[in-house]
């Protein structure tokens, strides 16, 4: 009998071999075959090991979504290396948070990132080997000191063997914030990365005969799996850069007769706003998923009436787990609010403060057991401890959320709050420590809190409530540049308001329920503009 | 005249840094200076102080992902008007 692949990147070359002529990628106005992407990441994994990489060595790819970013990971795969990939939008600070934190012996990049990386670099504490895709602009003086990304692919047939590898070897770390802190490092292994990716194919049904439209970005796991999976089961991906003008889009779906459209609630508050849905452009759409913030009932509501012959998928889930449920569709009209119940091989409970399952119309923290549970967090064994908690036996781990649910009817899940004051924007999360600690760090500001704001589109932005020191001639444009050098855009507090003091519970914290409704009262007397 | 204006709009509501390196060709997109929803505020701005309809199929980079372009839009747009 045929055992199917257990590695991330053996699904790759397994489907190489399926389907070698077959149209993988299209990027760039470029279209890559399997063959193609499995003989450069070959080609890639061998020149880096011959550069030096060693097994379990960390590589962060920092580009924008390419043909290069996805032949880097699985390059680096093939290399016995793990993969980290940094935003798109990295400031200097953040990239230089990650490539310390992970430890990382090399660096894939693009030469239009150059003064990100060369200003992170010119810092002599971070020693890191550069590979650089792309020419240098001739009008520039600029020239890249490090490996040449096509002088690494060119490399023929180069004598050098390949680690090897199994499955509990983590594959990926994947950065996201926490409620404390900068971001942290999940640790995935291919075992895990495998079982999320399946139970999640078994449920959307794909085939080789699905078209994805992935306008996520890849250091968002959302927009990770569509490649992961889509090479996994065969089917073509269609990698935009992040989501940004609608025509092009909607021409892409067109065009590639695209039939599975992955989104966050941002794009389809986007797709809404047009003047006229066009919905004759979207005839070959199968399904549309959604996740990464709670997907308003009334958006639902619309798309189904819009385009009633498509599936639409409602999910929740988080990176420390991957995924952990949808909304089965036959559900979606009856039950628009609830994010549906535990995806196959895996199971989600709704506990109480005791640890025993709530009854039905109960709330409680919602706990996560199967292959989906990630490893932890790199570097922070307390952090680990404090969410990934001992199940019943040693490969047994129980993965506690943080977030409240109410379990109803039909085991369906509804989504209550947090634990803690994690924000969630545009589908990606604000850890509001990490915002305050950097407002903090700005000479003059002698206090900070920073809570999420209801948004129509990004469903929370952050907002700040900044106490100054005397004298200190702060302004709102001041903080916001601050914060700007340091943090990505959408870290940035969308508003501010500065106080003479912040509220207080009894036991000394922020009162950070006042302020929430502070910022409400204060956004509603202002309205709309 | 709208080159300034739909420079000091975007200075004011996006750039969270020095504007030095912003010209008026500078892509907004590609630089993430503007983000999706970033299009959206710069749509309904336009809308509103020029007094101009963005038709859904006009939401592509060539009218909206620089200054220059925006102001070239704008200017074809309100020939248009008259």
């Amino acid at each position: 009998m045929k055992f199917d692949p257990v590695l991330v990147h053996a699904w790759l070359s397994r489907t190489a071999q399926r389907f070698p002529d077959k149209t993988a990628l299209v990027c760039d106005g470029k279209r890559l075959s399997y063959t193609e992407i499995d003989q450069a990441s070959t080609r890639l994994a061998r020149s880096i090991v011959n550069k030096g990489l060693e097994k379990g060595d960390r590589v962060v790819v920092f580009m924008e979504n390419s043909a290069e970013a996805v032949i880097g990971i699985y390059g680096i795969l093939k290399a016995g290396g793990i993969f980290v990939v940094a935003e798109a939008a990295s400031t200097s600070s953040s990239l230089k948070h990650v490539l310390r934190d992970s430890g990382a012996r090399f660096v894939m990049t693009h030469i239009d990132k150059a003064k990100v990386v060369e200003s992170v670099l010119s810092d002599r504490s971070v020693d890191i080997r550069v590979v650089w895709a792309g020419k240098p602009d001739p009008a520039s003086a600029f020239s890249p000191a490090g490996l040449e990304w096509e002088v690494l692919l060119r490399e023929p047939n180069l004598e050098v063997a390949l680690p090897r590898v199994i499955d509990v070897d983590l594959a990926a770390l994947i950065y996201t914030s926490g409620s404390t802190g900068r971001p942290k490092g999940i640790m995935c292994t291919h075992h895990n990365m495998v079982s999320a990716a399946r139970s999640i194919l078994q449920y959307i049904g794909n085939d080789e005969n699905d078209v994805i439209l992935n306008v996520l970005p890849l250091a968002f796991d959302y927009g990770l799996y569509q490649v992961l999976m889509g090479f996994m089961f065969g089917g073509t991906i269609v990698l935009e850069r992040e989501m940004g003008f609608l025509e092009p889009m909607i021409r892409a779906i067109e065009k590639e007769r695209v039939t599975g459209f992955p989104v966050v609630p941002l794009i389809s508050a986007i797709l809404l706003k047009m003047k006229r849905v066009p919905v004759e452009r979207f005839s070959s759409l199968r399904y549309v998923t959604s996740t990464g913030a709670l997907w308003p009932a009334a958006h639902i509501r619309q798309f189904r009436k819009l385009l009633p012959n498509v599936t639409f998928f409602s999910m929740y889930g988080l990176t420390e787990c991957k995924r952990v449920g949808f909304l089965p569709p036959e559900f979606i009209d009856s039950y628009p609010e609830s994010v549906g119940r535990a995806m196959p091989n895996c199971e989600a409970l709704v506990i109480d403060e005791k640890g025993n399952p709530v009854r039905p119309g109960e709330t409680g923290e919602l706990v996560v057991r199967g292959s989906n549970v990630m490893q932890g967090y790199w570097n922070d064994r307390e952090t680990t401890e404090q969410f990934f908690r001992a199940g019943r036996y040693p490969a047994d781990r129980v993965l506690h959320t943080g977030d409240w649910f109410r379990l109803g009817e039909e085991g369906l899940l509804y989504f209550v709050g947090r634990r803690d004051d994690l924000i969630k924007s545009f589908g990606r999360r604000v850890g509001p420590r990490e915002v305050e600690d950097i407002i903090v760090s700005m000479p003059g500001i002698a206090e900070a809190a920073v809570v999420g704001v209801a948004d129509e589109i990004n469903g929370q932005v952050p907002g700040a409530f900044v106490v100054t020191k005397k004298g200190s001639g702060l302004d709102e444009s001041g903080i916001k540049i601050f914060c700007g050098k340091h943090l990505e855009p959408y870290k940035v507090p969308r508003y501010l308001w500065f106080v003479d003091s912040l509220p207080r519970t009894p036991n000394g914290k922020v009162d950070k329920k006042s302020l929430k409704d502070q910022a409400s009262a204060s956004l509603g007397k202002r309205g709309s503009s | 005249m709208s080159v300034d204006e739909i420079r000091s709009f975007i200075v004011e509501t996006f750039l969270f840094e020095d504007d030095k390196e912003l010209s008026e060709t500078t892509p907004l997109l590609e630089k993430h200076i503007v983000d999706s929803t970033g299009v959206l505020e710069i749509v309904s701005f336009l809308e509103q102080r020029f007094g101009i309809r963005v038709e859904d199929a006009e939401l592509i980079p060539e009218n909206l992902n620089s200054i220059r372009n925006i102001a070239n839009y704008i200017a074809k747009k309100s020939a248009t008007l008259v």
